[in-house]
């Protein structure tokens, strides 16, 4: 039941059939892990966070980078060398007091994964680097939790909704088989624009709301963004019966 | 048989022998390409690894390589 203020404070949300109070409620009750507090953590976690998401861990080992301000929103100089989730946490904070914020200053691994992933409602790869993302889509296949996937380099992003309750969803390695020789160009190798990675991790959020409040999240679906010349592109995949992480034999 | 890769065209020697999506990027991609990480789409529709062996061109097929984005 939503409090007389929180019926105000979310009332441009309630108003919308598909989210209702009952959809409202559902984000109060939710629990999210965001994977990465960088580029795409940063605007995700700040629209969660405003919708009334209930619980948040955030996860990150990184600290703050002079040249992380231009793209990484939530930060400032006087912040710089500090740990990002916690600095995330804190901004949080000052923006929705009531959210529940749980910090997780190191990096993502198997045991970190094993022990919050079965907490959580879905899980928002916002990293930045392929090994990462391999895990968190075997982790999410092994707890059975949705995983909502952005990427960016320079005009460049990528999205994608991995439903491991859904037989014949596809997961990431469905799509992008590991090989021998892993991408290693990130941000830092490749440069990228600040708002490429709001429109990314802006969608990131957006499934996620939509999802916890009971909205259908298409699945098998790679989305792709170029910035640069302004036009999505949907490639429709499959998933593969040989795949290693998900694969039925 | 000319195919195309990445917008690229792509001569393939014999036409008489059945060409497979694996056998054009054994001919067409260097070893360290093959080696990435990639998804790959024929006319526009995605082919999962585990079908390129099966799966024969025909001429003027267009192959698509897309590469994961990693970064955030």
């Amino acid at each position: 039941m939503l409090s007389p203020q929180e019926q105000l404070r979310f009332s441009r949300q309630t108003m919308l059939k598909s989210i209702g109070e009952d959809g409202q409620q559902a984000l109060k009750n939710a629990k999210v892990i965001i994977v990465g507090l960088g580029g795409l953590g940063n605007p995700a976690s700040l629209y969660l966070n405003a919708a009334g998401i209930g619980t948040l861990y955030l996860v990150d080992g990184d600290t703050i980078d002079v040249s992380n301000l231009p793209r990484q929103v939530l930060f400032n100089d006087a912040q710089v060398s500090q740990g990002k989730a916690d600095i995330a946490a804190e901004i949080l904070n000052q923006q929705n007091s009531e959210t529940n914020i749980e910090v997780l200053d190191e990096m993502l691994d198997e045991e970190l994964a094993d022990y919050y992933f079965p907490l959580v409602d879905v899980v928002l790869d916002c990293t930045d680097n392929i090994t990462t993302r391999y895990l968190i889509n075997q982790k999410c296949l092994e707890h059975k939790k949705p995983l909502v996937i952005g990427a960016a380099t320079g005009f460049d992003g990528q999205y994608m909704f991995v439903e491991p309750n859904i037989a014949d969803s596809a997961c990431y390695q469905c799509l992008f088989p590991i090989n021998k020789n892993a991408p290693e160009n990130n941000c830092q190798t490749l440069g990228i624009l600040g708002p490429v990675l709001a429109i990314v991790g802006g969608l990131q959020a957006l499934q996620a709301m939509k999802f916890l409040t009971g909205n259908k999240v298409a699945t098998n679906q790679l989305s792709i963004f170029d910035g640069f010349n302004n036009s999505w592109q949907q490639l429709s995949i499959k998933k593969q019966q040989h795949c290693p992480a998900c694969g039925n034999d | 048989m000319k195919i195309y890769i990445n917008g690229d065209a792509v001569e393939l020697a014999d036409c008489s022998v059945p060409t497979s999506i694996q056998a054009a990027l054994v001919k067409a991609l260097p070893e360290n390409q093959r080696q990435q990480s990639f998804a790959l789409a024929l006319n526009g529709d995605f082919v999962g690894k585990g079908d390129y062996a099966n799966t024969v061109l025909k001429s003027d097929d267009s192959i698509d390589i897309l590469l994961p984005i990693v970064g955030g």
